[in-house]
């Protein structure tokens, strides 16, 4: 190994921002065990990740959002994501008292399905909880198929402040991204699924690195995907350690008054 | 089963030193229906470079998307100009006389095989209007790589168990494999009835578990690389093949050895490619 190599292995600390604990209904992920996550990050060479959990994304929110908490607690390399829905039918705790129980369990991040759950991103029913993750600066994630860009637009639109995360982009989009991350500067991509020929590249030389964060959408997308795609990428080392986890333990780690993404 | 990872050489960002690598299903400029940052010979030659891929053998997406005609001159000329790293398939359009294209193109240097999209073509891949296609490639063994889509009236797996009942001697890829992980077990089956159709892996649902389920079906020289670059990244599908948990000649077969074993089998063609793939990585 190189210099330059093991000065970029040591350095480089690849975080997983779109991860999931938890059996699936329609894709053989084994277990879905902390202990199999764990596993697998050794596999690929990542060294933490933001866990939702299936129980929360494909069954009952609370529950799941209660499981991951108990799941992760042992294992410093895992970090919990909620899955959070609007506060329209008292699911969840009211949105400001949800981020706050959130922020006292380690929760960094909230991950919504519009789609799969049955609301709009946008609109008065989603309002109040975009806000209060916003004044406390609790970025959200969303998988594009569940939504569409002109909710994203809205719903950043609106909430000015917030750390919107868009995941799952695919490679035929970013005719309408384009525009939108121009417009919209807390718009941040997930690299699952970036998927278009040199796209990264592209984004990272119009946009900055800033606007990017690393995830590989396990276990249902393999996470080769994802982290060759970063990390054999015409990108400087520097981009690579700000996208590879850089920017997103800054958004994980502080509040909105102290979070200088940008 | 090697459950090594190369995850420290991935995480070094050196280029793949290992086996070579051929791309069996790459393709060549723009594309209407959204935007792809750079989709030219040098660009793909640039990401070849920045990976460690040996070769690719491409279709040019005018052809694929509009003219046969003019698409193939362009991968013509790029095969040319590149032919240690390139080689082409000849763009099969149903309704652009088929027979004429493949009489044209037959005895160039750039080309080894047929590329056929039934689904942008509207035209089923047992339709008449391909027969000259099988009978080219039963009488100068070069591949047919077609695009396949569980379910689409055009190119479902049912279709490709029927040309390779029908044409037993022709070699064809199987782009895609079907494409959707629940089709996977269907294309495995194909696989199975007929020892010359090779499943090859590009697309958005793939995954090293189903890469290693088909390896361990229908056995490595069966299951070709491909990543359909520039049309997605081909870091996609490379990310998915080096992780999977496949042993070491398993992996080497299905990066590159599996392609160049068909590509061999066909008359001519494509020798600087297969002399650089067999000389190595160092080439």
């Amino acid at each position: 190994m190189t210099e330059h190599q093991r000065g970029m292995s040591e350095q480089l600390r690849l975080l997983d921002v779109a991860a999931s604990l938890g059996r699936h209904p329609a894709h053989e992920v084994g277990s879905g065990s902390p202990a199999a996550m764990i596993s697998t990050l050794d596999r690929y060479g990542i060294a933490e990740a933001v866990v939702a959990h299936t129980v929360a994304t494909h069954h009952e929110p609370a529950a799941g959002n209660a499981r991951v908490l108990a799941e992760v607690a042992d294992e410093p390399r895992l970090r919990p994501c909620w899955t959070v829905l609007p506060p329209t039918c008292g699911e969840l705790p009211g949105a400001a008292e949800l981020v706050t129980q959130a922020r006292a369990g380690g929760v960094g991040l909230f991950t919504v399905r519009p789609g799969s759950h049955g609301f709009d991103l946008a609109g008065p029913d989603t309002a109040p909880l975009l806000e209060a993750a916003a004044e406390h600066g609790m970025p959200i994630l969303v998988d594009a198929p569940e939504t569409d860009w002109a909710a994203v637009e809205d719903a950043a639109a609106a909430h000015p402040e917030l750390w919107l995360i868009v995941s799952e982009v695919g490679y035929r989009e970013l005719r309408r991204l384009c525009g939108l991350l121009e417009r919209r500067p807390r718009i941040l991509l997930c690299t699952a699924n970036l998927s278009g020929h040199l796209a990264l590249e592209f984004l990272v030389h119009r946009f900055g690195s800033h606007r990017l964060v690393f995830g590989t959408g396990q276990p249902v997308r393999d996470p080769g995907e994802a982290v060759l795609r970063l990390l054999w990428s015409e990108l400087d080392d520097a981009d690579v350690r700000a996208i590879g986890g850089d920017t997103m333990r800054g958004l994980l780690a502080t509040s909105r008054t102290t979070v200088e993404v940008a | 089963m090697n459950s090594r990872a190369p995850a420290g050489a991935v995480l070094s960002r050196e280029p793949w030193q290992g086996t070579p690598i051929l791309d069996a299903h790459a393709h060549l400029g723009p594309y209407n229906r959204f935007f792809i940052a750079d989709p030219s010979g040098a660009a793909m030659l640039r990401v070849m470079d920045r990976c460690g891929v040996s070769g690719a053998i491409l279709s040019s997406m005018l052809g694929v998307e509009l003219d046969a005609d003019a698409g193939n001159e362009e991968t013509a000329a790029l095969c040319l100009a590149h032919p240690s790293r390139f080689a082409g398939y000849v763009v099969v359009n149903p309704w652009q006389d088929p027979a004429g294209q493949l009489e044209r193109w037959r005895d160039h240097p750039a080309f080894v095989g047929v590329k056929l999209h039934p689904d942008l073509h509207e035209y089923p891949l047992d339709g008449r209007r391909y027969r000259p296609v099988w009978e080219y490639a039963e009488v100068t063994g070069r591949p047919v790589l077609t695009h396949t889509w569980a379910g689409s009236q055009f190119d479902d797996l049912d279709h490709l168990d029927r040309v390779a009942t029908d044409h037993p001697r022709a070699r064809i890829l199987a782009g895609h494999a079907g494409v959707a992980p629940s089709s996977f077990g269907r294309a495995i089956d194909v696989a199975r009835r007929h020892p010359r159709v090779v499943l090859e892996l590009c697309g958005s649902h793939n995954h090293g578990r189903a890469i290693a389920e088909m390896v361990g079906a229908v056995g490595p020289g069966q299951v070709a690389f491909g990543s359909d670059f520039p049309f997605i990244d081909l870091r996609m599908s490379l990310g998915r093949m080096l992780f999977a948990e496949l042993a070491d000649e398993e992996r080497a077969a299905v990066l590159g050895g599996t392609m160049a074993s068909v590509l061999s089998a066909g008359h001519a063609g494509g020798t600087a490619l297969l002399d650089r793939f067999r000389r190595g990585p160092a080439h």
